[in-house]
């Protein structure tokens, strides 16, 4: 545990890390479990493991905010499962970037609520759809074609061009493998 | 930049690609793309920039304010949890507590003691006693089977590994054809997104052999190879993955 000598300042960087990402945070988890008693849960256990873990609040370093999230959407879809009563491996415990200089900094400096709502609706319905139910549901490719009736290899077909035209309208280097 | 594409790379392993980045690869897709992935530059590139656009999706969310009480709950879990901590780090270590119902006072001292009745040796041997006794409970408890994973693959036979509590873990396969003069079968060990590890070779189809490495969360795969090699040269017989 990387906390300060004081309790009070240790509250004081919770806080803080707190008030800097709790709206998002609380929005991901609803907008995902559907129910505020669940996702409160979620962002609490989440809050309370980077405090644990010394993370504190720095304007400058947008990764925080962004490894938050990540851990938020991984643990809400262990809910999800666990709802579904799907034995999986734990996203919590497997996906979850050990720091936020693990995150990508490109993707974090450059967020921008707006232009990912624009990317995200730039897409066709039908890939919109699956990469929303992959990435928000948990959904697994043979899941989505169970739900939408659809053939997998139609659905695996989608998720990957709905994520060529994702990150194009981000601007996340897609030249690079459309050059080679 | 060149994103290096291997032999064995199709369409297929960049579908696979964006259900990785996504988290949402299953059982057989996930053992095949992770081996792939180890060796497939243009894959791992795919996967790494597929998350980087991912990353931003949660901002495609509303914002939303919790409970009234929410932020006051957590603060008071945090509170208690710094409260336990202190006094944890308050309280005396056993081991430096007096222990006066061990201290002799009957007046003994100098007498000549019954070997039986001489509380140091007593102490010790049933010190030592204990001592085996949980050497030897915690290495029976170590030694339990936590998982079992049978391979699959092209090849007739049954490839399984066997994962034990410690971490320790046994790869046995039956009826698998012979490798052929000068060949073997070599086990490997894939992390996600890293190179294969050789974790061992197997003269035969019917052998078995402790897994160098820790299994755990990893892609097992095996390959026939003309002798040990340090990097896999062709596609795998079997493969599996073993949940962590």
């Amino acid at each position: 545990m990387n906390l300060s000598e004081t309790p009070a300042a240790d509250l004081a960087q919770l806080e803080t890390l707190y008030d800097a990402h709790h709206r998002q945070a609380i929005g991901l988890a609803f907008h995902m479990l559907n129910d505020l008693g669940d996702a409160e849960e979620v962002v609490q256990e989440v809050f309370l493991s980077a405090w644990r873990s010394g993370h504190t609040y720095d304007a400058a370093r947008g990764s925080t905010h962004t490894w938050i999230l990540s851990m938020v959407r991984n643990r809400s879809i262990d809910v999800l499962r666990a709802r579904r009563r799907r034995p999986v491996e734990s996203l919590a415990e497997g996906v979850d970037p050990a720091d936020p200089s693990d995150v990508p900094t490109q993707a974090v400096s450059n967020v921008d609520a707006e232009s990912a709502r624009a990317a995200l609706a730039s897409l066709p319905p039908e890939q919109k759809q699956v990469i929303e139910l992959a990435y928000f549901g948990g959904l697994s490719h043979s899941e989505i074609a169970t739900q939408l009736a659809a053939p997998i290899g139609t659905v695996k077909g989608r998720i990957r061009l709905g994520l060529d035209r994702l990150r194009a309208a981000m601007g996340v280097q897609h030249d690079v493998l459309s050059a080679s | 930049m060149a994103a290096t594409p291997v032999d064995d790379h199709t369409e297929e392993f960049e579908q696979l690609a964006g259900l990785s980045a996504l988290g949402v690869l299953e059982g057989g897709d996930q053992a095949r793309f992770n081996l792939h992935v180890a060796q497939c530059e243009r894959c791992r590139l795919m996967v790494r920039l597929d998350r980087e656009a991912l990353l931003k999706l949660p901002f495609t969310v509303p914002e939303m304010e919790p409970s009234p009480d929410f932020k006051a709950r957590l603060m008071q879990r945090a509170a208690d949890e710094l409260s336990a901590r202190d006094a944890g780090a308050a309280a005396p270590r056993p081991g430096l507590i007096p222990n006066t119902s061990s201290r002799n006072t009957s007046g003994e001292r100098g007498n000549v003691i019954p070997f039986f009745r001489r509380p140091t040796i007593m102490r010790s041997l049933a010190a030592v006693f204990v001592v085996a006794l949980v050497s030897v409970g915690a290495f029976s408890y170590e030694n339990q089977p936590v998982a079992q994973v049978d391979l699959h693959g092209d090849a007739p036979g049954r490839a399984t590994v066997v994962v034990r509590r410690s971490g320790a873990a046994e790869l046995e396969m039956r009826d698998l054809p012979d490798p052929g003069p000068g060949y073997v079968y070599e086990a490997w060990i894939i992390a996600q997104d890293q190179q294969p590890v050789a974790a061992g070779v197997l003269p035969n189809g019917n052998a078995s052999i402790p897994l160098q490495g820790d299994v755990r969360g990893k892609t097992v795969a095996i390959t026939r190879e003309p002798g040990r090699v340090n990097a896999p040269t062709s596609n795998p017989v079997m493969v599996g993955v073993v949940q962590s």
